[in-house]
């Protein structure tokens, strides 16, 4: 009897493992901000811990980024972005979610190729729309993706005292290089 | 006349010492993880389960600590152990260390990341 229905649960299980989630990951991402003023001590801090999921499927891209990760050439900035600009044991985690435009994984290889990330970043309890644009691609099992945006610090209200005021830049660049292997 | 040479000899050298530890205080460089004295020794699992809880991870968060655990994938310079710590190297580990080896790495505890339920450990080092 179990034999008539043995072809059922076969297709069953082979869809079961088809439809398995496919999804691409990178825990040491890396994300570099910059504000630094001419003539003034740069104002530069670099995340080597970053994680960033890509969902191929969905477009979607998710990434967190701890504030603690940021690490500053002199040790005394880190401690005044982390304990008085950012409050980073109040708001430890920066969150970008976001879609890639016109995104099809069958469309990447070893060339780069322009894209638009749609999303949000959210720091210190603030979202704020960003766009960045990227270049993508795919070699192997391993999609990479550089590029870049820039914020202020006005955006996620994080204010800046009027004694440093001259000596950080108005707007900050933000890179970031993800290299995310396949699961 | 000696005396006077050996006094602003003396006065000299207070100045210099001076402008160096100003320029200490004002440049302090980075912090050197890899010389400071860990603050606390706690297996992976254990570090991954108070860390989830917000209130607790404010206690590791920023020190450097010693994390013991198997190691359960290795990435470049990054060591997984037991699947709730991830830490990130100074130096190239995959010489060292393979996969199911039980090991103690020193590092520095950045956070916790919720998107996958690990903690992030940074500037680390394999301790023997």
């Amino acid at each position: 009897m179990i034999f008539r229905q043995l072809p059922i649960v076969v297709i069953f299980l082979l869809t079961g493992l088809l439809s398995a989630q496919e999804r691409y990951l990178d825990k040491s991402g890396v994300v570099v901000f910059e504000a630094s003023e001419e003539l003034f001590e740069p104002v530069k801090a670099k995340n080597e811990s970053v994680t960033v999921i890509l969902d191929p499927q969905e477009h979607t891209v998710a990434s967190l980024a701890l504030i603690r990760g940021f690490v500053f050439e002199n040790s005394l900035m880190q401690e005044h972005f982390n304990e008085n600009y950012i409050e980073s044991d109040r708001f430890p985690k920066a969150i970008f979610k976001g879609e890639i435009l016109d995104f099809d994984i069958t469309h990447l290889n070893e060339s780069t190729r322009e894209y638009t990330i749609r999303g949000t970043l959210e720091v210190r309890g603030n979202i704020y729309e960003i766009s960045p644009v990227v270049e993508i691609q795919k070699v192997g099992d391993v999609i990479s993706i550089q590029g870049g945006f820039s914020v202020k610090p006005g955006y996620f209200d994080i204010k800046i005292p009027k004694i440093v005021e001259n000596k950080i830049a108005k707007t900050v660049q933000v890179s970031l290089d993800f290299k995310l292997a396949k699961q | 006349m000696k005396v006077k040479n050996i006094i602003k000899l003396v006065l000299a050298g207070v100045l210099i010492f001076s402008l160096i530890y100003v320029y200490r205080s004002v440049f302090p460089g980075k912090r050197n993880i890899g010389t400071e004295k860990a603050e606390f020794k706690i297996s992976a699992s254990d570090l991954r389960d108070s860390m989830a809880i917000a209130e607790i991870a404010l206690k590791y968060s920023d020190k450097v600590i010693v994390v013991q655990g198997t190691v359960s994938a290795i990435n470049g310079t990054s060591i997984n152990l037991d699947q709730a710590v991830e830490a990130i190297l100074i130096a190239d580990p995959s010489n060292m260390v393979k996969e199911g080896d039980q090991i103690m790495i020193k590092g520095r505890c950045v956070g916790f990341d919720d998107l996958l339920g690990e903690v992030k450990l940074d500037q680390a080092s394999l301790i023997q």
